[in-house]
Parts: C-alpha cells; sequence; structure tokens
C-alpha cells in the first residue's frame, strides 16, 4: 500500500487503511482529497506557509515607504510606481496572497482532522506513550502552526483586508487570550511529553533534531507575545504578554541550549548522519534563532525604559548575533547534507520534515 | 538557504545595515521559499494521490 514517511517513526510508513474504516473526509457532494492518514507533523504544512507569507510582508513593509503601523495593500500606490518597482512588489504580493490563502485554509482543514483524531479512542495516548525516536515531538509542530497563524491574521490578512488592519488594535485582547491558551497547552504538552522521554527505557541516543520542535514551538509563541508587546495600545496587554513572552523566552532558550548540546555531542558520538527522511530537520535551529533573536529585540525594546543598567544598543546585537547564527549554521547545515540536497531531495518521497526547508 | 533567516534578515536590513546584498539576498529567498514549499507539496499530494489510490 502507498505511504508516506514520518521520518520519527524510525521511517516507517504511515498509510491510510481505507478499508479499516478509518476516519474519512468526504462531504456532501465535493470530496476532500486528502486521505493520508492524520498527524501533528501534517501542521507544518501551514506553518511553513506562513512562514513564506510572512517572509513576503515583511519585505513589502520594509522596502515600501508607508505610513506608521503595518503596511496594507491600499498603501502601495501602483499607479506611482515605476516598471521596474511593479516588477519587483508585485510577484511579492501574489506570493503574499497565496501563502495567505494555504496558511488560513490549511490550519482550518487540519484542525477539522485534529478534532476527528482526539476523538478516535486511544490516537492520542498511543500517540503520546511512543517517545522512542523523539517520535511523539511531532505534537509541538500543532502549536508552533496555530502561533504562526496568529501573526499571519495580523499582518498577512491585514494587507488585503482593510477590515482587519484597521481594527488590529480590537484584535490585541483576543490575541493575548488566544496567546494564553496557546502558553499554557504548550506548558501542559511540555511537562506531559517532556516525562516521557526521560522515562525508563527510552534510548535517548537515538533522537534526531526533530526534537527541537518544542524550542520551536516556544519560538514561535514568543514571536507572537512580542508581537502584542509591540503592536498592543493598552499598557495592561502589553504587560502581560511582555511577561508571559518573558517565561517563554527562557524556557525556550534553557530547552534549546540543552537539547543542542546533547544532540550535536551524540551525533558526534555516532559518527554518522542519520537517515536520510530526518536530515531536513538540522535546519531547524535557524529558524528557532531567528524567532528567539527577533522576540528576544521587541521584549528589550518594551522593557529598556524599565531598566536603567540596560547597555546602549544590546537589541541590534541581539538581533545581529541571531542573524549571524542563523546564517552560521545553515551554511553548515547545507554543507552537512550537500549530498542529499544534490541527488536525494528532489526525487525522494514524501516526508514532513521536508517542511522544515521551508 | 537563507530562507529560515529571512524574516530577521529584512529587520537587519530594514533597522541597522542597508546593504543591496541583503535586500537582494531577502528578495530572492522570498522565491526560493515559495519554491521549495512547491517542491514539498507536490511530493505530499503525490503521496496523498497514491493513498487514495
Amino acid at each position: 500500500m502507498p505511504c508516506f514517511i514520518i521520518p520519527q517513526y524510525g521511517n516507517i510508513a504511515t498509510c491510510q487503511n481505507r478499508k479499516a474504516g478509518q476516519v474519512r473526509d468526504r462531504g456532501k457532494g465535493t470530496s476532500v482529497k486528502l486521505s493520508i492518514k492524520f498527524h501533528p507533523l501534517l501542521f507544518q504544512s501551514s506553518l511553513a506557509a506562513g512562514g513564506v507569507a510572512l517572509m513576503a510582508f515583511n519585505y513589502l513593509q520594509f522596502s515600501i515607504p508607508h505610513g506608521k503601523g503595518l503596511i496594507t495593500f491600499s498603501n502601495i500606490s501602483w499607479s506611482t510606481l515605476t516598471p521596474g518597482q511593479i516588477a519587483l512588489y508585485a510577484p511579492l504580493v501574489a506570493v503574499l496572497f497565496a501563502f495567505t490563502v494555504l496558511n488560513l485554509g490549511l490550519t482550518a482543514y487540519f484542525l477539522y482532522r485534529l478534532v476527528l483524531w482526539l476523538r478516535e479512542p486511544g490516537a492520542y495516548r498511543g500517540f503520546r506513550d511512543n517517545p522512542q525516536q523523539n517520535q511523539n515531538a511531532g505534537i509541538f509542530a500543532i502549536v508552533a502552526s496555530l502561533s504562526m497563524t496568529i501573526n499571519v491574521v495580523w499582518a498577512p490578512l491585514g494587507f488585503f483586508v482593510p477590515q482587519v488592519s484597521s481594527n488590529v488594535q480590537a484584535l490585541m485582547l483576543s490575541s493575548l487570550v488566544a496567546f494564553l491558551i496557546l502558553f499554557s497547552v504548550l506548558m501542559f504538552l511540555q511537562v506531559t511529553f517532556g516525562r516521557t522521554w526521560f522515562s525508563p527505557g527510552v534510548e535517548r541516543r537515538n533522537f534526531n533534531f526533530v526534537w527541537l520542535l518544542d524550542a520551536f514551538a516556544f519560538g514561535l509563541l514568543s514571536l507572537t507575545g512580542s508581537g502584542i508587546v509591540t503592536m498592543a495600545g493598552s499598557e495592561t496587554i502589553r504587560t502581560i504578554a511582555a511577561i508571559a513572552t518573558l517565561f517563554t523566552l527562557v524556557v525556550g532558550s534553557l530547552l534549546l541550549i540543552y537539547k543542542m548540546a546533547f544532540l550535536i555531542y551524540s551525533h558526534l558520538r555516532a559518527a554518522k548522519l542519520p537517515a536520510a527522511s530526518i536530515l531536513p530537520a538540522f535546519f531547524l535551529i535557524v529558524p528557532i534563532a531567528c524567532l528567539y533573536g527577533l522576540s528576544a529585540y521587541r521584549v528589550a525594546e518594551y522593557l529598556q525604559p524599565h531598566l536603567a543598567s540596560a547597555p546602549h544598543g544590546s537589541e541590534s546585537l541581539l538581533i545581529t548575533a541571531a542573524y549571524v547564527l542563523a546564517v552560521a549554521w545553515a551554511l553548515g547545515a547545507i554543507y552537512l547534507v550537500r549530498d542529499y540536497l544534490r541527488s536525494h531531495f528532489v526525487k525522494s518521497q514524501f516526508a514532513p520534515s521536508q517542511w522544515g526547508f521551508v | 538557504m537563507f530562507v529560515g533567516s529571512q524574516v530577521l534578515g529584512v529587520y537587519v536590513y530594514g533597522l541597522f545595515f542597508q546593504y543591496t546584498a541583503i535586500e537582494v539576498l531577502n528578495y530572492a529567498s522570498v522565491f526560493l521559499g515559495a519554491i521549495v514549499y512547491a517542491i514539498v507539496l507536490g511530493k505530499f499530494l503525490r503521496a496523498n494521490r497514491a493513498v487514495t489510490g
């Protein structure tokens, strides 16, 4: 039976058994075509789409002069742009639109699949209680993706929908509530799943870089929290978000430092690269470094007036250091997996870790 | 390769170092990200089609 590879399952393919009466996604008249069995790692597709949408948005935000706040479609006076500028910006707007739709559509779809999955007897428990090769770390992709979607609603969606961009302040309270819910869920998952990784009989030396998905989720949650700190007009909302973000940054950084040290040590000891389908996970450090750098920058900017001893220019140092680390790690990872990129990536079967490249 | 660092890259460009090289790198990385996404999405849909039969 045709399958797709879940690398965290040690390359054991996951298949949908149609005859077993598992969840089917068929509506009336139109059938939903995605038949692959649900796995939390599938949320990486919406996460990656949100990442691409944010890339395009940020480029427009910093390249095109506009009023205060986030750039919107109506801020771009197309009639005054030169043909060269139109050729430069129009494809970006097209990418922004396509990936915003993808992020929101996939998020809605996978949330629906998640609900069905949680209702399947034993599905969640069976997933949670399978920590070998950090197979259950994929659960954190859900929190990461939903955090990303909050950012997509603020910026890329607001770019196209004036009702959103003109009401960003009205969205801040609901954003804070969503952020705090995700914060609670992430803490719960961290404790619950963290316990399984350190239970007796688990071979931690077989863990791989997908194990960093929780640190990634902390990074994306920090991005959301720091976004509220930057944008909210209410001082109360900013303070609550700043405290919670500081907490996610500290916990996430500790997790990241411990896990990175452990994984680098265990990979060096193994003296060989992991299975091909897991190799893209090496790149996870890149967005993590960026997320922590950017979030720390935003929180430091908020806290600086309150901290008399904070060194001047420390924010720029934070952001530059994170950027340098991200680029250096990306180059190192490319060198490590160069054979995979050259001869395997395009021809290989789908593996969820491949979203990690994006 | 710089795709993941692009979101931060524009901050570096916009706030601190307005070098054309960083601007070009950031611009290219948006499309590189979109292309890599399309490749992975294509694989995903092929795998899904295979499951569907």
